[in-house]
């Protein structure tokens, strides 16, 4: 009798790509919800938003490159960049810029490189700064934390915001505190005061910062950290980029603080505002455009550290994540060339 | 710090890098007891190794019982093979193999007859004590004869492998049995662990290591337990011994994994265990080792663990070698189809099989018969999402998905660099892939196409070197054939314009005489009242003129080579003053060869036609006895100059031609023919003694014997005159052989021209001894090519060897018939010099090229010209054939 055959190994692991993704998006909820409690609805109306336009442009991409649609969109890859996209916008920008993000993200980054697998750049992230550059006022009007917020925005007025476009008084009425004060990010207010003369001291004195690490970002933070564990607990990633990361933000922050704790600001504001866990466990480890082995992707990782914590200290914006990860995207093949890890049986890597 | 030894007792167990988790499904079969089967129609027991290390033992229709070898070794790697059972050998042929390409493979069937006849050779056992005399290679013997091979899957031959070239410190038994599904050394180590403790107790008292460790993974606790107790009855010794758990985890089992957990060293890349000073064995194999070393039981069966949800009677079975796997699945109660797969192996390592009339051999450890449900699902392929999982997992610490693209783009030299040969291909990186990618299969492929690459590029270096090769003998026949061609154009030149000798050599010649004459005195003739001596004065006075000429006015060639007296002269004086000239020229020549640093240094001395012109009546013999000294005088000039080591080249051309040509009159041409046989042989010693510069690169030693009567009137003694010729051909033959001896020199053209000994004899001769004489003269030059070619350091040796024309234009009647059979001797014996100069096998290239052509051409009388035709035709067929000799001992 005569056998179907088939090369060794028989047997696998039956955790594919798709529910990688599936996992990593999952695990995002968390920080998703704290975001939405505290930033209204519009984030999770811009991640729909950014979602389907991505999945409608990668099967219109595939289509035109004569692709399998189904099969690939079913990969979740595109729908894990949109959701990225979605979380990273301010809640009430306008849809044009989430739409012009993930088309440029999926499109441009993505499929023109060759698809999944085969971009340089994480597509959310290089979407993220294109819309910074093009769009800074629109990317850089965050609401006001609602627990403090004097005017607390509803899933209704979220929607017109987004959909309608809202004019700049509206948004900066969103912005304002119970206080009456206009209220930025925690790290931008920072930047700001520290700009003026004032001490770290004095900024965190501000409403923003009435736990000490920013109201409302600490919690996003927090809620991203425990999403990042349970991915590190599923081996849906490994530790060596998140803790490259989290290590060198929380190395240089140290050294800056005991310096003078005046005009740098310590390593735990670093940790627990801004982006730093979200990117840290959710955009920095996607492993396309990241380094491969394991002492490269800790090298990748704690170089995205020292650039967020230099572009954060020294650079022109609050906060440095999206370059970051660039900046080290363009490194992984070069890091990869030179952290080959030695071989069974080899002296050293050749 | 502890040493490796201490902390080997002490039970340290390493980091292994990577590895997997694989569910085990090891109960499906360990629960039951190891079961015999009925025996099978027929065994098929393949003969890999027939023709290469080994050779048959048996025929076809012959009755085997059971334990006969089927082989018989030719080789040290011999792995014997025997009948798994009694029986009648009905073919030898090609049958599947049990393989992952179902290739055939030379196999013999074997029909049992069903009674198992044990072979004579096999007797009861033997106890320890029996054999405790017997020798290490006694023993060795034995396991080598009963065909024992690693069972654990690699079936490495088990006598190599306890012979070690360096001494062994530390002995692994390996019973990790990783591979999930796979439970027969389970089982084995559960029910025979006495038997297998004697064997260990063997393969110890063979190697005598320092330490021995069974490894048995974690997830065999009857086995360890059932060990443990063996092990304290056994005979192996309480110190240095131990069984070590080690924790369960693919692929620990595989050699280079196990030492690195169980000793924290790591078998350099390319090497194996025993340049550590590790050897390990499988549990099974010690096992056959004591049915061999005390039983004579060559190795016909093993247990084969039947496995998987496709089969109703899952367990361990005792299976003959060479029962095919289809009546293993008809006892076992298969229960799949088409659609499903058979392993051979684990499902992480094994292959799937095509054909299930292939055998079970040596290294099947495990038959899984998987549903279609119970492994994994095949799926699409999807693009490498670079996640890194499969670097995690790797046990040799590659990076497999760098291979991957390497090895899919087909740029295998980078994905060697990646350390492909590395990879055990353990799968453990397919297991872990989410994209579904058959790494193992990219890497296999990859593997396979750098061994075709490796290969070709070896045949294509090959062929390289042979079109070199060839390219290079082409030049070298092509420059041969050119210096041979320039040689003939030369002499044809000089036998065409007799009187316009190389007008450059000439006038180098006069420059250095007009040095001469400016460095020493210029002889003053004494003039003298006759007619003829005022006119020798005349003349004498006339050529110090010149030379003066030429002294003031350097640019200005004077042309003192011919006295052109017109009227009758007193020829003995004229002949003195030339030969005085002469020898100025000669010590000019002598001075300026003693300069150094001339890069070119022509020393042409030309003194040819020393009579030329003369109008008889002469006192002839007076006048060549001058030509002789004035020769002489040549000669030494042409031996000082040779001495001159610095020269790059050295043309030592020594033109001795045409002594007393055109001299029309009746003349003492016996004198003549001495005087001129006395010149060539002066000749030829300047040029022996210019070849002895052996730093000249290139040396020409271009001996021109030709002419030497040629245009000789009638009437002459010829048969004296061509006895002379002879005479001076072997001189100058002897010149030849001498000037061959000068192994330095990296080009020597030995070129002997004898050509046209007689050409255009005009009167009756005594043809035939002039035929003999010239045979001869033919027969010294092949002499001389010969021994010229033995001269085995010169790089370059061009033996041409030219006897054409030896009785060209003939016009008389002769006897041609014994002509024709001379020159055929001659060529044959041409033809056998070129054959012995192509045997010096040291000389890179040597073209010997011998022209026999043309010899009767243009024989214009009467002759049997049929036989002559004949014979050239016989002497140039010889001729190619030398030829083809040479080329052939060159390739």
């Amino acid at each position: 009798m005569a056998f179907k055959i088939a090369s060794s190994p028989h047997l696998s692991r039956s955790f594919q790509t798709s529910s990688l993704m599936q996992r990593v998006m999952l695990c995002a909820l968390p920080g998703v919800a704290v975001q939405c409690f505290f930033f209204g609805w519009g984030t999770v109306i811009q991640a729909l938003l950014a979602m389907s336009v991505a999945l409608i442009s990668e099967a219109l991409v595939l289509k035109l490159r004569t692709r399998n649609v189904t099969e690939t969109l079913r990969d979740n890859s595109a729908l894990l960049t949109g959701l990225l996209i979605g979380i990273a916008i301010p809640p009430l920008a306008p849809w044009w810029v989430t739409v012009i993000g993930t088309l440029f993200a999926i499109v441009v980054v993505k499929q023109l490189y060759g698809g999944l697998g085969h971009n340089i750049f994480n597509p959310a992230m290089a979407a993220y700064v294109m819309l910074l550059i093009s769009f800074p006022v629109q990317m850089t009007s965050w609401v006001a934390p609602s627990v403090i917020a004097s005017q607390p925005v509803d899933f209704i007025h979220s929607l017109q915001m987004i959909f309608t476009g809202a004019s700049p008084s509206e948004i900066s009425a969103y912005k304002l505190g119970f206080d009456g004060i206009s209220m930025a990010t925690p790290l931008d207010t920072i930047k700001t005061d520290l700009a003026m003369g004032l001490t770290t001291i004095e900024s965190l004195s501000k409403a923003i910062f009435s736990n000490g690490y920013g109201v409302g970002w600490f919690w996003v933070n927090l809620a991203y950290l425990a999403g990042g564990l349970v991915m590190l607990k599923l081996k849906v990633i490994r530790w060596h980029i998140t803790g490259g990361i989290l290590a060198a933000l929380f190395i240089c922050s140290s050294i800056g603080y005991l310096l003078n704790p005046d005009t740098f600001t310590g390593p735990l504001l670093h940790l627990f505002s801004g982006a730093t866990m979200l990117a840290a466990f959710f955009i920095a480890t996607d492993p396309v455009t990241a380094a491969t082995s394991v002492r490269g992707r800790i090298v990748f990782g704690a170089l995205i550290g020292i650039l967020v914590y230099i572009i954060r200290t020294f650079g022109g914006y609050p906060d440095a994540f999206a370059f970051a990860i660039l900046l080290a995207n363009l490194c992984a093949p070069f890091i990869d060339h030179y952290m080959k890890p030695r071989a069974y049986g080899h002296r050293s890597a050749t | 710090m502890l040493t490796l030894f201490e902390q080997i007792d002490k039970g340290t167990l390493w980091r292994s890098i990577g590895g997997i988790h694989p569910p085990e499904r090891k109960t499906l079969s360990n629960r039951t007891s190891i079961a015999t089967l009925t025996l099978a129609d027929e065994f098929v027991v393949p003969l890999n190794q027939v023709g290469e290390s080994s050779v048959l033992a048996i025929s076809e229709g012959e009755y085997v019982t059971k334990g006969t070898p089927l082989t018989r070794g030719t080789h040290f790697g011999h792995l014997a093979v025997h009948a798994p059972t009694s029986g009648h050998v009905t073919k030898i042929e090609q049958r599947p193999s049990n393989h992952a390409s179902g290739l055939p493979v030379l196999s013999c069937v074997i029909t049992p007859d069903g009674l198992d006849t044990l072979n004579p050779n096999i007797h009861a056992p033997l106890s320890w004590n029996d054999i405790a005399s017997w020798s290490n290679e006694e023993i060795l013997k034995k396991i080598q004869d009963a065909g024992i091979a690693g069972l654990g899957g690699a079936a490495f031959p088990t006598h190599i492998k306890l012979n070690p070239a360096s001494e062994i410190e530390l002995l692994i038994i390996n019973a990790i049995e990783c591979e999930p599904y796979i439970t027969a050394d389970d089982v084995l180590m559960r029910e025979h662990s006495d038997a297998i403790c004697l064997g260990i107790a063997i393969i110890y008292r063979l190697l005598q290591p320092k330490r021995l460790i069974i490894a048995i993974e974690d997830n065999k606790p009857e086995a360890i337990e059932e060990m443990h107790h063996a092990l304290n009855r056994s005979q192996l010794p309480t110190e240095g011994v131990r069984i070590t758990s080690v924790p369960t985890l693919y692929p620990s089992g595989g050699e280079k994994q196990l030492i690195q957990i169980l000793t924290g060293q790591e078998v350099p890349s390319g090497s194996i265990p025993a340049h550590l000073g590790i050897v390990v064995q499988n549990i099974a194999t010690s096992f056959a080792i004591k049915d061999a070393v005390l039983r004579n039981y060559p190795l016909i069966e093993r247990v084969v663990t039947v496995t998987g949800n496709n089969t109703s009677n899952p367990g361990n079975y005792w299976v003959p070698i060479g029962t095919p796997i289809s009546h293993l699945l008809t006892q076992t109660g298969f229960r799949g189809n088409e659609t499903d797969k058979v392993i051979i192996g684990g499902p992480m390592m094994g292959y799937a099989l095509y054909n299930d009339s292939a055998p079970i051999i040596k290294g099947s450890n495990c038959l899984l018969l998987p549903d279609s449900k119970e492994l994994a699902p095949e799926q699409k392929e999807l693009p490498c999402v670079r996640c890194g999982e499969c670097a995690q997992v790797c046990p040799a610490q590659l990076l497999p998905q760098q291979l991957f693209w390497h090895a899919k783009a087909k740029e295998y030299d980078k994905a060697v660099n990646f350390n492909l040969a590395d990879c055990i291909e353990c799968g453990c990186c397919t297991y872990v892939c989410p994209s579904n990618i058959p790494l193992v299969e990219y890497y296999r492929i990859a593997k396979s196409a750098v061994k075709t690459e490796a290969e070709e590029k070896k045949q294509a270096e090959l062929a390289k070197q042979r079109f070199e090769l060839r390219t290079q003998r082409l030049e070298d026949e092509r420059l041969a054939r050119e210096a041979k061609q320039k040689a003939a154009a030369e002499r044809r030149k000089l036998n065409m314009s007799a009187t316009d000798n190389d007008a450059v050599a000439q006038a180098m010649a006069r420059i250095k005489a007009k040095k001469a004459a400016a460095s020493s005195n210029v002889p003053t003739n004494a003039p003298d009242a006759p007619d003829n001596k005022r006119k020798d004065v005349s003349a004498a006075i006339a050529r110090a003129k010149a030379k003066k000429a030429a002294q003031s006015n350097p640019d200005d060639a004077t042309d003192h080579s011919q006295p052109s007296e017109a009227t009758s002269v007193d020829d003995k004086k004229v002949q003195i003053a030339a030969a005085v000239a002469r020898a100025k020229a000669k010590k000019a020549a002598q001075q300026d060869s003693e300069t150094d640093s001339n890069e070119q240094l022509a020393a042409s001395v030309d003194v040819s036609k020393p009579s030329q012109e003369v109008v008889p009546p002469v006192d002839d013999k007076k006048a060549k006895i001058a030509a002789a000294v004035a020769r002489a005088k040549a000669k030494k000039a042409a031996q000082q100059a040779s001495e001159t080591d610095s020269n790059d080249m050295l043309a030592a051309s020594v033109d001795v031609s045409k002594p007393s040509q055109e001299v029309v009159t009746p003349i003492d041409d016996k004198i003549a023919k001495i005087a001129a046989a006395v010149a060539r042989a002066k000749a030829k010693k300047a040029a022996q003694k210019a070849s002895e510069t052996g730093s000249g690169d290139e040396l020409v030693t271009s001996v021109d014997t030709s002419n030497p009567s040629q245009e000789v009137a009638p009437p002459v003694d010829d048969k004296i005159a061509k006895i002379a010729a002879a005479v001076a051909r072997a001189k100058a033959k002897k010149a030849a052989q001498k000037a061959s001896e000068t192994g330095s020199s990296d080009e020597l053209v030995a070129s002997v021209d004898i050509s046209n000994p007689s050409q255009e004899v005009a009167l009756p001769v005594d043809d035939k001894k002039a035929k003999i004489a010239a045979a001869v003269a033919r027969a010294k030059a092949k002499k001389a090519a010969q021994q010229a070619s033995e001269t085995g350091s010169s790089d370059e040796l061009v033996a041409s060897v030219d006897i054409s024309n030896p009785s060209q234009e003939v016009a008389l009647p002769v006897d041609d018939k014994k002509a024709k059979i001379a020159a055929a001797v001659a060529r044959a014996k041409a033809k056998k010099a070129a054959q012995q100069a192509s045997e010096t096998g040291s000389s890179d290239e040597l073209v010997a090229s011998v022209d026999a052509s043309d010899a009767p051409q243009e024989v214009a009388s009467p002759v049997d010209e049929k036989k002559a035709r004949i014979a050239a035709a016989v002497a140039k067929a010889k001729a190619k054939k030398a030829m083809l000799k040479t080329e052939s001992e060159k390739e």
